[in-house]
């Protein structure tokens, strides 16, 4: 079982947004100096070392993932110098994310952890994506193998390059923040500009930056029109019940009411009722789902990332785009939201298309803006599982 | 070939794009150029919101002989017709105007001329049609005439013309068209205002149409023109409700200003809403709340309240229309709401939406008073029964009652009548009752 030394490489005390409990302890993670990083690894050897990649993959770890499910795996291989990244299919959800696209894009959002987390210990990353046929990325079912391989992340020492905005210091802070934004901040378009940059440098992608009021109440009506579809069809309802926890929820998993602002009542209410447990009034699932509309509207603007195409190789690319995106906004101090149900369901994504003028498929789509209460941006951060429990033996 | 450059736009916009109509002096337009008529009757409109556009004559609608057929046969000849400031009678002046009208056209036949130098054309952008409609002053008459003088003030001391003014005169501002298109109706039917402010961030939807004054068909989604790919049947281009409330009013009256918010009101145009932007857009007098965000609707009465302007919110539930008053320029530090102070009000909201559905009707008590569920309603509320919707359940008729109501409380409200007693009446219409 690999794992990292904790009085190395996590801090003592943590923010006020990260609870005390060992579930939230990935939030601890600490930014090593160069120096530090480097006296992980093997004395002068070039491969880096075990306890190197696994600090590495302990940023992956604190990645956005679909319902909080972290499905991504790492396998750490020093002798090659890579990271293998593996999806556990038994995270893939069966209702709400039947062709793994969810997961992979996830995947994808470890996988931009790594990379800039390894940029900012002087490292440099190639993202190597498999091609793997899309039948084999849904949900695992009966008893087959849970891990296919993704991707592998080849590391070797940087040359010379741009000192790094201290992209692990952002990972550490970044968090979903579902909240009403202030529509009085503007994202100004160079910030717009940089971002559009960083997406289009992926093959295939290209990022859609919508500030205009129709728009954003288009997005939002068809936002609430992807939740009420989902939210009104059983088994979505009980798999987001499931991930939806109380506030109390002792999971390393999933994502708690307080997340969205619910109150320790609301939380437990919306667990039980979308379980079917006890039955939510129609209203209420109706709120739920005006929520995300407001929050669009609100948004000082709305990220679309499009791709080419639908594979896995453009998923992860997407995944990639979208992290490094909301860890540059957060440079800028804007917080960001996803809103994967405009992505997932049919009717929504293609009148997006026909909306952004494009025949790429909408794949992420995310608001961005600061809280218009500040107490909102100190929602408490989502919990993660051990680090030891996403690395995988060596596969071969 | 297709048209595919979806610029079809549902928006208010500039004059003469979108759904927001162009209105040109016909005198001035016959001298420019910018309407002009081929021999075969075909009108040619030039105008840079525009372009060039030859418009057939079945896309061309002259209102003029019949605004004043109608003022003759209503207009009264006899000797009560109302004094206007010189001492001649509404009457005289009629007579004069169309007799005028007359020697116009009379010349403009013998000269060959389609139309003469007179009245306004109206270019409606959205259905490609050019109006020719009366002079500001004989198209607004025509559309009061059939109120006569059924509002006055409290002491019954003003004259027709002065209650005219002060009617015309008054701004209100109508923040959620759904219901508050209703009170906007009744407010522009007996009022006839030259100004009007509307804000809704909403789009229309044909379940709004039991309650939608003026929707119709061709407001629930754009033409395939509108499409980005003409076959992706997903791709419904909507229609804002301010700007379709705003277009199909201006089509009753195209003179009147309107002033359209189609991001609803927001923290940021709040002040702007209220307080107006000088030489840009007026002040409101009254506000009528009508949104379904709880969050604006306290802060709207917060900065009303600011403002000193009065808030007036008709609240249909069930079979029961509630009129609330909040007289904020009589009553400057006046409560929030009916039910509660303004703490208990702030909490109940804080409370709600941190997701907790049992303070909803907490919170709806605070704002509207301790007897607002009643009937069906009530059931809705508390999960009785079966439930079709999951948005707030609103009868047709109720909401037009509530326009019908809100729209003469407005207008004896600028007129200078109280409000009721305790700000508050409840009409109930399965009950047949009212009660302050």
């Amino acid at each position: 079982m690999i794992d990292l030394d904790p009085e190395r490489c996590y801090e003592p005390s943590a923010p006020a947004d990260v609870p005390e409990a060992p579930q939230w302890a990935a939030w601890r993670i600490a930014v090593l100096s160069p120096a530090e990083f480097v006296a992980l690894g093997q004395g002068s050897s070039e491969t880096p070392s075990e306890q190197q990649l696994a600090y590495l993959a302990a940023f992956g770890l604190l990645a956005p993932t679909s319902h909080n499910t972290v499905p991504q795996r790492f396998e750490l291989r020093p002798a090659e110098a890579e990271i293998r990244v593996w999806l556990d299919r038994r995270a893939v959800l069966p209702d709400s994310d039947p062709s793994g696209r969810q997961a992979a894009i996830s995947c994808g959002c470890a996988i931009a952890n790594v990379e800039l987390a390894a940029r900012d210990v002087g490292l440099d990353a190639r993202v190597e994506a498999l091609e793997v046929a899309p039948a084999a990325l849904g949900p695992l079912e009966g008893e087959g193998e849970p891990y296919v391989r993704l991707a592998t992340i080849h590391l070797a020492r940087a040359s010379e390059g741009d000192a790094s905005p201290g992209w692990r210091a952002l990972m550490r802070r970044r968090k979903m923040v579902r909240a009403e934004f202030d529509r009085a901040v503007v994202l100004s378009p160079e910030l717009g500009e940089e971002l559009g940059a960083q997406v289009a440098a992926l093959a295939g992608l290209q990022l859609h930056l919508i500030a205009d009021a129709p728009t954003k109440l288009f997005l939002g009506k068809f936002q609430e029109l992807a939740d009420s579809t989902v939210i009104n069809r059983e088994g979505f309802a009980r798999e987001l019940g499931d991930w939806l926890l109380d506030n109390d929820d002792p999971s390393p998993l999933g994502m708690r009411g307080r997340e969205f602002g619910l109150s320790d009542d609301a939380a437990r209410r919306f667990h039980r009722g979308l379980r079917g447990e006890l039955t939510l009034l129609p209203d209420e699932t109706a709120g739920f789902a005006k929520v995300g509309n407001i929050g669009m509207r609100s948004a000082s603007a709305v990220g679309v990332i499009t791709v080419a195409k639908d594979d896995l190789a453009q998923r992860l690319a997407a995944g990639r785009a979208y992290q490094r995106v909301a860890l540059t906004l957060l440079r800028h101090d804007f917080v960001v939201a996803m809103h994967a149900g405009i992505t997932e369901v049919t009717a929504p994504n293609l009148a997006l298309r026909g909306r952004l003028k494009t025949r790429h498929r909408p794949q992420v789509v995310f608001r961005m803006g600061r809280p218009l209460n500040a107490e909102d941006g100190a929602r408490p951060h989502a919990s993660r599982p051990a680090l030891a429990s996403i690395i995988l033996a060596r596969r071969d | 070939m297709t048209d595919n450059s979806n610029d079809v736009s549902p928006t208010w916009g500039a004059a003469g794009t979108g759904l927001r109509p162009l209105l040109l002096d016909a005198r001035e337009a016959h001298q420019t150029g910018s309407v002009r008529y081929l021999d075969d009757g075909t009108a040619v409109l030039r105008h840079d919101a525009v372009g060039e556009l030859s418009l057939a004559p079945r896309q061309q609608v002259p209102c003029i002989r019949a605004t004043f057929d109608d003022l003759n046969k209503a207009l009264s000849r006899l000797a009560n017709s109302p004094k206007l400031a010189d001492g001649r009678t509404l009457r005289d002046l009629y007579d004069e105007e169309a007799g005028r009208y007359e020697e116009l056209c009379a010349e403009a036949m013998e000269a060959g001329r389609f139309e003469p130098d007179y009245g306004t054309y109206v270019f409606d952008p959205r259905d490609q049609v050019l109006y020719l409609v009366a002079p500001e002053a004989w198209h607004r008459l025509a559309l009061v005439t059939s109120n006569s003088k059924l509002l006055v003030d409290p002491d019954k001391s003003l004259s027709w013309a002065e209650i005219r003014v002060r009617l015309e005169g008054a701004v209100v501002g109508f923040a959620g068209v759904s219901v508050g298109g209703n009170v906007l109706e009744g407010w522009l039917r007996e009022a006839r205002p030259k100004q009007v402010k509307i804000a809704d961030p909403d789009w229309v939807e044909l379940t709004n149409f039991n309650r939608g004054e003026r929707m119709t068909l061709r407001h629930v989604a754009q033409s395939r023109a509108s499409r980005f790919d003409p076959r992706n049947s997903y791709e419904v281009s909507r229609t804002s409700k301010a700007a379709y409330i705003a277009y199909e009013s201006s089509l009753v009256d195209p003179y009147t200003e309107f002033f359209v918010y189609e991001e609803g009101i927001t923290r940021n145009n709040l002040d702007r809403f209220l307080g107006g932007e000088p030489g840009v857009e007026p002040p409101i007098d009254v506000l009528v709340e009508e949104m379904d965000d709880l969050d604006l609707k306290v802060s709207v009465r917060q900065a009303a309240r600011r403002h000193g302007v009065d808030v007036l919110m008709m609240s249909d539930f069930g079979h029961r229309v509630h009129l609330l008053w909040n007289p904020y320029r009589a009553e400057p530090s006046g409560r929030l709401g009916h039910g509660a102070s303004d703490e208990e009000l702030l909490a109940s909201l804080a409370a709600t939406k941190a997701g907790d559905r049992s303070k909803f009707p907490a919170f709806i008590e605070a704002l509207c008073g301790k007897d607002y569920a009643g009937d069906q309603f009530k059931d809705w509320l508390e999960g009785i029964g079966e439930q079709p919707t999951g948005s707030l359940p609103q009868s047709g008729a109720t909401a037009m009652a509530s326009g019908a109501i809100g729209g003469k409380e407005l207008a004896l409200h600028v007129l200078g009548h109280a409000p009721p007693r305790g700000n508050r009446v409840i009409y109930d219409l399965l009950g047949r009752t009212a009660k302050e």
